[in-house]
């Protein structure tokens, strides 16, 4: 079976977390869960429980070998995640949102393994878990010398048969072309029902619909929306779409000290320009239709964690008129409006080349209520959000766009004062929305949770306004007709062990 | 100018544009904002002291000055030094691609040379007549459009028939394949890349061709080899084209650098894992010791291909040494 995904540089997860290594990792290295949808499964542990201080996890693991022999064991896993703990602001930044929250990660024995978190957490927060990859801690270890920087130079996939503990090992490896997978003998799961898998890289769209359409390729994984464009309606293909997952959003820079522009802070401009968007045209023109309007900082994925009241702003561009008018901005000759300093309101936005049609639409939709928006192409982007050296004083919006992982506190974690000069792209901090924050943590009740998780999105989307969502992107899968179990709401083992011609 | 002199200036003249353009190229990728450092599959979130460590280990915490030194001087011992991405050998980085990208180009430009000799000899022969303007305007009007396009349309119209991504196919070795089935996969993988090139390059030999030889075919030479009552096909054998090379030879090396710069857009469309992918995957990683090692090669091609043509003047045209 032949799956489109993107680029490989390498399994290795310190130096590439681009998403085609990202799913590639799936295929050859265990995970203690996996997840359909938004909820936990098994995988390498069977089963877990919870200490009474519901800090501590226990996991029970199944038995299991590497490919080249060596046991698999709890000690793997606590091996791994230590290096990761202990290089969380370097060489383990790229996947150290997997452990957000864990104090020590522990081998009780050959099969079982304890995760100690700092405080109590809910179950749902085990779905991060689902992105921590056990490595071979015999393969790693050798590399972890130098601080963990030559850990980002380490290439496993050099000595093939690499060394896998998935449902696969991989055979062949080529970055840009197809990398190939066989089944892996000693996979303690359910053996996969295919017989070789190859991952290939297009780097053309219209490739990759021509190659689906002629069979040559089985599932274009998160092929997206050009690709399902492009095959429309052909037969022996169809595309199939799961709630979407990512956010594309306008952040607003909330630090009161910003010299310049002090009407940007009022969560009443900020609402006049959400209003003045039309987010329909924004998702047909950079989506092709496959999205939903920006509703808040979480994903539809999350549906469950976001409030009922908080819905996509609609589109009413005199409503936004009415009120920067109230607020008193008069337009000027050239139909901008200025502020009370007699400042012209215009203000730059960061954005990314990729990113440039959004732009143009944003800057069209608000010089319609007498805004004008230029589009600052940004080489780093951090940089650029933050400067001068992390102190927020430049900016005046940023776009930013995510792909959340199903438990909510890693995307509004972005908001917190400790993000501040990295990816806090709103330079917004706020005492209240950090409480609460660490509160939702600790908390395991899930409808109490559920409500503060509520809360900090009421805070962020509604009464500062600081982020203005924009659009939610599906995903979208294309698919062969002619095979079955390929769930693509999936993200583990089973999604590459279950699919099957026929 | 004597012999020795001649070649003496243009080998000075080739080592010089070297050293020049690697120069520049060393210099166009520090005046870019950002660096590998702050590249996002590096570091995302990573603490500024990593980024320095990062810095120090890649060596962009020095002077451009240093840097400069260090890299001519390892470029003088043939070292291009290494990746920054993998940190592998750039050399090695390198060779692969351009092994794969070396026949599909050179069979595209092989194939447009072929096509364009052909329409361009008949144009010149059957000069003012339709069998003169319609291949030309044709092959032309290929040579204009942009050469992704064509190879996009190429993609379309062979769907299904030919592969659309790729250069073999990666399960073929599970049926223990002969040479021959390997030669026939690579060469299937092969045909819409090439061809894309070839196309687009057909107009531009065509009307070089055309060109040259009308030239010659103005001669008085000509004039007297029809007065001799010869036959027009000999006379365009023997006298007008060996009189016609010197501006082909001279476009034919030139082609050359095309070999790395233009199998860029070609690739890219194919999913082929050339040359130009590679380059392409280096901008995006801001992998600059790849990339001037890169461009460096292309420049060198170009250098000795320019060099190659000077020197088989001698051959084609003894008024140079006179």
């Amino acid at each position: 079976m032949t799956a489109a995904l993107g680029r490989l540089d390498t399994v290795n997860p310190f130096a590439d977390n681009l998403y085609g290594s990202w799913m590639a990792r799936q295929l050859v290295y265990p995970a203690l869960v996996q997840l359909k949808g938004t909820e936990l499964e098994p995988a390498w542990a069977e089963s877990w429980e919870v200490s009474d201080d519901g800090r501590s996890y226990t996991f029970h693991l199944q038995e299991g070998a590497w490919s080249d022999g060596t046991p698999l064991t709890a000690e793997d896993a606590a091996w791994t995640a230590q290096f990761e703990l202990d290089h969380l602001d370097g060489a383990a930044g790229l996947v150290s949102f997997a452990l957000e929250g864990v104090e020590s990660v522990e081998a009780v024995d050959e099969q079982t393994l304890t995760v100690t978190y700092t405080e109590p957490i809910a179950e749902d927060v085990l779905t991060l878990l689902a992105s921590f990859h056990v490595l071979p801690k015999h393969v790693y270890e050798p590399h972890a010398g130098n601080d963990g920087g030559d850990m980002l130079a380490f290439r496993p996939e050099s000595e093939l048969p690499l060394v896998s503990a998935g449902p696969f090992t991989m055979t062949e490896f080529d970055s840009d072309g197809t990398t190939i997978f066989e089944p892996n003998e000693g996979y303690y799961g359910e053996p996969p029902a295919v017989d070789v898998i190859g991952l290939q890289v297009f780097q053309n769209n219209e490739g990759l619909a021509q190659a689906l359409q002629a069979g040559d390729v089985v599932w274009g994984y998160n092929a997206g929306s050009s690709v399902a464009e492009s095959v429309g309606g052909a037969s022996g293909v169809s595309v199939e779409t799961a709630p979407s997952q990512e956010v594309g959003m306008v952040n607003i820079n909330s630090n009161p000290d910003k010299p310049d522009h002090p009407e940007l802070q009022d969560p009443a401009v900020r609402e006049a320009m959400s209003l003045a968007i039309e987010r329909d045209e924004v998702i047909e023109v950079e989506l092709d239709g496959f999205g939903e309007p920006g509703r808040s900082v979480l994903a539809p994925f999350q549906e469950r964690w976001i409030p009922e009241d908080i819905q996509a702003d609609p589109y009413d561009p005199d409503e936004a008129n009415r009120i920067l008018d109230d607020l008193g901005y008069e337009r000027g000759s050239d139909g901008i409006r200025t502020n009370a300093d007699g400042e012209r309101m215009s203000y730059e936005i960061v954005v990314w080349e990729e990113i440039n049609r959004v732009a143009e639409i944003l800057q069209k939709n608000l010089a319609d209520v007498g805004i004008e928006l230029t589009p600052d192409i940004a080489a780093d982007y951090t940089a650029t959000v933050t400067a001068p050296d992390g102190e927020y004083l430049d900016f005046d919006m940023a776009f930013s766009y995510w792909s959340l992982s199903p438990e909510p506190g890693g995307m509004l974690r972005i908001y917190s004062c400790d993000s501040w000069g990295s990816v806090n792209f709103a330079g917004y901090c706020d005492d209240e929305y950090d409480t609460v924050l660490d509160q939702q943590r600790g908390t395991v009740d899930e409808a109490e949770r559920t409500a503060l998780i509520g809360r900090l999105q009421e805070m962020l989307v509604r009464e500062a306004r600081a982020v203005l969502p924009l659009y939610h992107a599906e995903t979208v899968h294309v698919v062969s007709d002619g095979w079955s179990g390929i769930e693509i709401d999936r993200f583990g083992p089973a999604l590459w062990t279950n699919p099957h011609q026929g | 100018m004597s012999r020795v002199e001649y070649v003496a200036r243009r080998v000075l003249s080739a080592v010089v544009t070297v050293v020049l353009a690697a120069t520049i190229n060393f210099l166009i990728f520090r005046a870019a904002p950002g660096d590998a450092s702050t590249q996002y599959q590096m570091c995302r979130t990573c603490s500024a002291e990593f980024r320095d460590y990062l810095r120090e280990d890649l060596g962009l915490n020095r002077s451009v000055i240093e840097q400069y030194l260090i890299y001519m001087g390892d470029l003088f011992r043939g070292d291009l030094g290494h990746s920054f991405q993998t940190r592998a050998p750039v050399w090695d980085e390198l060779t692969g691609p351009l092994m794969n990208t070396l026949p599909m180009v050179g069979f595209g430009l092989l194939l447009g040379l072929v096509l364009g000799f052909a329409v361009g000899t008949m144009s010149a022969w059957r000069r003012g007549t339709v069998a003169d303007w319609a291949p030309l305007s044709g092959s032309m009007f290929l040579s204009v459009l942009p050469v992704q396009w064509i190879g996009l349309m190429l993609l379309l119209l062979f769907s299904g028939t030919l592969p659309s991504a790729g250069m073999s196919d990666p399960y073929l070795r599970f049926s223990d394949p002969s040479w021959w089935d390997t030669l026939v996969d690579r060469a299937e993988h092969m045909i819409l890349p090439s061809l894309a090139i070839g196309l687009a390059w057909c107009g531009v030999w065509a009307l070089i061709v055309r060109s040259a030889l009308v030239g010659s075919l103005g001669e008085d030479y000509i004039l007297t080899a029809r007065a001799k009552g010869l036959h027009s096909w000999r006379i365009m054998r023997r006298y007008a084209l060996p009189n016609s090379m010197l501006p082909i030879v001279t476009m034919l090396f030139l082609t050359f650098g095309y070999i790395v710069a233009g199998s860029l857009l070609v690739e890219t469309v194919f999913s082929y894992p050339g040359i130009g992918l590679e380059l392409y995957q280096a901008v995006q990683n801001r992998d600059y010791a790849l990339l001037q090692g890169g461009f460096l090669l292309l420049t060198v091609a170009i250098v000795l291909a320019n060099l190659l043509a000077d020197l088989l003047y001698f051959k084609l045209d003894p008024r140079i040494t006179r």
